[in-house]
């Protein structure tokens, strides 16, 4: 591209930034999601893997696994939001965690949530699950040279409680959701475990 | 600043460590005791899960990893370029410049290779589906790059059989969050295939899925960045 061109975009585009954006979905706001135990696109710390929890990884997960899930937090929920659900996958979609039923009024979810569905750590009405755990199981890729291993987190912003069972898989939870987005998801990435301290 | 020599490095050095490294590989279904869980050299034709256990065994030809893929423009996990974001501020032009992207070999028994880019965040129709921004379709194995610029709709540009499309148009639109707002996450995703996709030009995220499944040789690739907040 010719450079006075491409200048032009760029001030066209900061022009833009100081006026009303307007994005692909035609909202002006966008949820946002954090945590305070890590940062956006960084890597996860160990105290949430069992790569950094456990004396071998060569055990089925769960055994001797330390691993306690982070804390979370978010803001500027979409309008007629009623629930949540909050999901951590990997980059092949098994499913890590999800948080089903949050009350729509919940804006965190504190550090080391027992596994199970009795917890007071665990908001009034919600249930939690790995891929084979009634709980937070946390990633357990490998540090060097494991290279790449990738989590997503996302929350859900939906208009109502899902009818699910305690076990529901990924694909469930996903297909009891359709048509119950109240907004854009709000999205963090994580990789690991390489990187992770 | 990347200069050419380390751009080149960069894939040997990832195709290197490829051999020392290899797959989590798990089924989803729980053991029913302590196990050690070693990866069945059968996996390699099957689409791989995993994100559990990380056996502790050597790699092998039995142990694929996904590909590597990569931007000479950009860092995995780093913000991309305004330059490939055009419709940053607001959507008066579809004249986007795609970003140039490479990968790394894809796995023994691949006949094709499916580039996608998604935007996570968005949510259109009440869907928890991610919007598909890009996809570049039935490309032949042996591409390991496309180069910046792939333009809209020319299917001259592309490996006989390969065709482009994103959810508005025939080619590369590029990000549009809203500038003033939250960034959004844009992940392009290499699936390789183990035959070539029998879809519309105009497939949606969906099909798209549903096609590929079953038919992956390995994981796919990933290449995360956000825009636009921080780009530059």
């Amino acid at each position: 591209m010719k450079p006075n061109l491409l200048r032009s975009l760029v001030l066209m585009i900061g022009l833009g930034t100081s006026g009303l954006a307007v994005a692909q979905d035609g909202t002006t706001t966008q949820m946002t999601l954090s945590s305070p135990a890590f940062r956006d696109m960084e890597p996860l710390p160990l105290k949430y893997t069992q790569t950094g929890t456990r004396p071998s990884i060569v055990v089925s997960p769960g055994t001797n696994n330390a691993a306690v899930n982070p804390p979370i937090e978010w803001s500027n929920v979409p309008p007629g939001t009623n629930a949540f659900v909050l999901m951590l996958y990997d980059h092949v979609d098994t499913l890590m965690w999800a948080v089903v039923n949050i009350p729509g009024d919940v804006r965190s979810l504190p550090e080391a949530i027992p596994n199970g569905n009795q917890s007071s750590k665990l908001p009034a009405g919600a249930f939690h699950r790995s891929f084979r755990s009634n709980g937070w199981i946390g990633p357990a890729a490998r540090q060097n040279p494991e290279g790449r291993w990738t989590y997503y987190w996302k929350l859900f912003p939906l208009d109502k409680k899902l009818n699910l069972p305690e076990d529901a898989s990924r694909e469930d939870i996903l297909t009891a959701m359709e048509g119950h987005l109240t907004g854009n998801k709000a999205v963090m990435i994580t990789p690991c475990c390489d990187g992770s301290k | 600043m990347t200069t050419v020599m380390q751009w080149l490095a960069i894939p040997v050095i990832v195709l290197g460590s490829l051999g020392a490294a290899m797959a989590q590989d798990t089924g989803s279904k729980p053991p029913a005791g302590p196990t050690i869980l070693v990866p069945k050299p059968s996996s390699v034709a099957e689409p791989v899960s995993g994100g559990g256990p990380a056996p502790d065994v050597a790699a092998g030809p039995g142990h694929p990893r996904q590909p590597t893929i990569i931007s000479s423009a950009f860092p995995d996990y780093g913000w991309l370029p305004l330059k490939y974001a055009p419709n940053a501020a607001k959507m008066v032009t579809f004249d986007a410049t795609s970003p140039p992207l490479a990968w790394t070999a894809p796995p023994a028994g691949t006949v094709s290779v499916a580039l996608i880019m998604i935007d996570m965040e968005t949510s259109s129709g009440a869907k928890p589906q991610d919007r598909l921004l890009w996809a570049v379709i039935n490309l032949p194995p042996s591409t390991r790059l496309l180069a910046e610029n792939t333009i809209r709709g020319r299917t001259a540009m592309l490996p006989a059989g390969a065709f482009q499309l994103s959810f508005l148009t025939n080619g590369y639109v590029g990000p549009l969050p809203g500038a003033n707002i939250q960034a959004h996450h844009y992940l392009f995703e290499l699936y390789t295939l183990d035959e070539m996709l029998d879809v519309p030009r105009d497939v949606t995220l969906d099909q798209l899925k549903a096609a590929i499944k079953g038919h992956q040789t390995g994981q796919r690739g990933v290449l995360a960045v956000r825009c636009c907040t921080d780009s530059k």
